[in-house]
């Protein structure tokens, strides 16, 4: 065959292993252009921002740790730690708890049960822009459906979104309405026990309890576990119920910390010190997933090796 | 096979790959030009070509683009492209500037006018204005509302579009079968603070027709309400205003929220809620996607405060609808506010910015949306008897007429005499935060005015002074 003498003979390799290897490098590219560009470039300029006075106007101006300093003084930096660290403590054990007892209702073998499981996750699939909104209207003190629930039944209105005390736990409220995703991954944990252990208990003579907290709960730890550690990831970054539901109002009640990054950065444009924020709060989650990691996932059971 | 060639499946293959990698491409900022918005039509034949950033809805674009035609029209060679930017336009602006890419010409937030104006990015244009024989500042805008508004240090670094501000909306069937004589559109009128209460209190219903003082009322079963009144925006300066106080002190460069005249004006709103339970709490209504504006046709309620430019919609309501200055604390009054048409100074063509930016000082265009009532004027011009014949028509019915009896005299007195300008000054959106999440506790009844200013005035007053 003539060889052609196109732009192909003079720009592509000439062997098979060097073209093998062109065509690689080629599917990997999208992948790799894309983490470049919107993840490690992003990264590095945080780190350079996080050491400037920038408001995006004006040129920045390098102030070394000032960012740090200030953000210390800064009273809602502390508020908004203290309004995420309570989120967390509550919303995460009781999303734990509340996803693990309805995954152990939605693995029984009932009538019906596909139809239960698909209801419970249901939530997870409402965009969380629409959920927000609903649940806004469903706390309204006014004309709330709660609110008119409670006095149809002669008692008082709750406040729920507008009262300071009372606020930051409606939203721990509104945030078990997604234990959806978190139940499935217990339901899917929870068909991977084998039968053949119930069965062995069961000629022992164990009872539910037993074997729930003998059979269930150990075979269960690493995803026990996995929820715990991605849920603490994610509350301490929980952003949409504050933005749009309480707006981190009332008297900054519900100001979480990942919304006081975006004010400080998008309205009052410290574009330095929400970098500061942000690289602070990536230091608080890995720390306390290191301490998670060497206090708790010791006790974690993984198929009979202890790790 | 030779091994230089490319079988077709490899071909595919690459072809695959190389058109995700362009999808990804695609996506990067454009380093160049700037997006061209609706209004680019022709690639351009100009010599100049001015970009002219702004919000609104259609209407509002529509104007915009009728008044560049009109614009481009009257100066060949010069053609301006709409940035017609809806939503989150601080961010979208900021972001331009930082990449340096600014608009040549904007509408600026009145919040934002005097700070962007201290970081030099806007176009000093008082040897303009000085130069221009048309524009006579002091005789061709409403003064010293403008002067307030729109210099910085002494100069001009753009033009106020208009005015809006707060003033009373009210249901006037609920009046006449209450047996209740209206408020006025006469500021002289204006009713007393006590009487406005008392009036609001005949108007609150609970669901056994009780009033608020009779035995037995139930502020937890309120089905129809007095007054509506909003709190967001400059409506916390207007109640100061309204007790006779200043919000901000520009020979100290501090605001004045904790002072005790101006407490007992934030709470004097308050107590419209928590006290007297004549007023729903506003932030209800918000969530809820209700407005007030629903409420007034339905009857669930039978005044609402709020500014100009709800009667661009509440004029359509199916119920005879009337308006009226604002009660007095110790006066009537109200602050205005509106975005400032300006020029950044990074542009490459100033002289013909100068000219697009006062091209929108026209009344033509300014009378759009008097006409509308979204607006009131801030051109002299507009305010004459022969200039309020120009835009008001009065509202006959909910599809015919706009503004309801005596507009003329709001505007003629109310606005021209019983109004100021929103005192903005550098660093003011950052540090007014500080005060309005502070008041979110006092119109949620959880804090007293003077509690909440109390704990938040240093703080503001320290972003002012950084700023």
């Amino acid at each position: 065959m003539p060889v052609n003498p196109g732009w192909r003979t003079r720009l592509l390799p000439h062997t098979n292993r060097a073209r093998r290897n062109l065509m690689g490098y080629l599917f990997i590219a999208p992948f790799l252009l894309g983490f470049l560009l919107w993840f490690l470039l992003p990264t590095a300029t945080a780190i350079w921002m996080a050491f400037q006075d920038w408001n995006m106007m004006t040129p920045p101006r390098f102030i070394f740790l000032e960012n740090f300093a200030s953000l210390l003084r800064d009273e809602l930096f502390w508020q908004s730690l203290k309004v995420t660290v309570i989120y967390t403590l509550f919303s995460v054990p009781l999303t734990m708890l509340l996803a693990f007892a309805v995954a152990l209702l939605m693995n029984t073998k009932v009538r019906g049960i596909h139809f239960f499981r698909t209801l419970y996750y249901l939530p997870v699939v409402v965009p969380a822009v629409a959920g927000s909104i609903l649940w806004a209207w469903i706390l309204n003190t006014e004309f709330g459906f709660l609110n008119i629930l409670l006095r149809a039944v002669g008692l008082p209105k709750v406040r729920w979104l507008v009262d300071p005390n009372l606020a930051l736990f409606s939203l721990i409220l509104v945030s078990l309405w997604g234990l959806g995703s978190t139940m499935v991954i217990y339901l899917a944990g929870l068909q991977g026990v084998p039968d053949v252990y119930y069965e062995a208990a069961d000629i022992d003579g164990a009872g539910r309890w037993h074997k729930l907290r003998h059979i269930t709960i150990p075979l269960m730890s690493p995803v026990i576990f996995f929820t715990l550690v991605m849920g603490i990831i994610g509350s301490f970054q929980v952003f949409t119920a504050g933005y749009l539901i309480t707006g981190g109002g009332p008297d900054n009640a519900t100001l979480f910390y990942v919304l006081h990054i975006y004010r400080t950065g998008f309205k009052n444009f410290h574009m330095g010190e929400a970098a500061a924020l942000s690289w602070v709060l990536f230091v608080i989650i890995v720390a306390l997933v290191a301490i998670i990691f060497k206090y708790i996932g010791g006790s974690v059971h993984y198929g009979g090796r202890e790790s | 096979m030779d091994g230089k060639m490319l079988s077709r499946r490899e071909m595919l293959r690459l072809t695959a790959v190389v058109a995700a990698g362009a999808s990804l491409a695609g996506c990067l900022p454009s380093s160049g030009s700037l997006p061209a918005g609706e209004g680019a039509g022709q690639p351009a034949a100009a010599d100049v070509t001015i970009s002219f950033m702004g919000w609104g809805g259609p209407e509002e674009s529509q104007a915009v683009l009728d008044l560049i035609a009109l614009f481009e029209g009257e100066n060949p060679g010069v053609k301006v492209t709409w940035l017609h930017t809806p939503e989150d336009y601080m961010s979208k602006l900021t972001s331009m500037v930082a990449a340096g890419t600014s608009p040549d010409t904007l509408f600026t937030p009145q919040d934002y006018y005097k700070t962007f104006c201290k970081q030099g990015l806007m176009l000093d244009i008082q040897d303009y204005l000085d130069a221009d024989s048309e524009l006579d500042v002091e005789r061709y805008f409403l003064q010293p509302q403008e002067d307030s508004r729109s210099a910085y240090e002494g100069r001009w670094h753009g033009i106020g579009c208009c005015w809006v501000g707060g003033h009373l909306f009210y249901n006037n069937e609920m009046f006449q079968e209450a047996g209740i004589e209206p408020p006025s559109t006469d500021p002289e009128k204006a009713w007393t603070w006590d009487h406005f209460i008392e009036v609001a209190k005949q108007l609150t219903l609970d669901s056994q027709g009780r009033h608020p003082d009779d035995a037995g009322f139930d502020p937890q079963d309120i089905v129809q309400w007095g007054i509506d009144h909003q709190t967001g925006g400059y409506f916390p300066e207007t109640f100061l205003l309204q007790n006779g106080v200043q919000s901000y002190d520009e020979s100290t460069n501090r605001f004045n929220f904790a002072e005790p005249a101006a407490v007992e004006g934030l709470q004097n709103v308050a107590d419209l809620m928590h006290k007297h339970h004549v007023a729903p709490l506003g932030s209800n209504l918000k969530d809820l996607g209700m407005s007030n504006t629903q409420m007034l046709e339905n009857r669930k309620l039978a005044m609402a405060v709020d500014g100009t430019y709800a009667l661009a919609w509440t004029h359509k309501i199916n119920a005879d609808l009337g308006v009226a200055c604002l009660p007095k604390m110790k006066q009537t009054g109200t602050v205005v506010v509106a975005d400032v048409r300006a020029a950044m100074k990074a542009t490459q063509h100033p002289d013909e910015a100068y000219k697009w930016v006062r091209m929108t000082a026209n009344p033509i265009y300014q009378s759009t949306f008097l006409k509308i009532g979204l607006w009131w004027p801030n051109q002299t011009a507009l305010m004459t008897p022969e200039g309020l014949e120009s835009w008001i028509s009065e509202r006959k019915s909910p599809t015919e007429g706009v503004h309801p009896a005596g507009y003329y005299d709001l505007v003629d007195k109310y606005v021209r005499n019983h109004t100021q300008a929103w005192l903005c000054p550098a660093g003011f959106a950052e540090a007014k935060q500080v005060i309005f999440s502070a008041l979110e506790s006092v119109w949620n009844g959880t804090k007293t005015a003077e509690e909440a200013m109390a704990d938040s005035i240093d703080n503001a007053n320290e972003i002012l002074a950084t700023s």
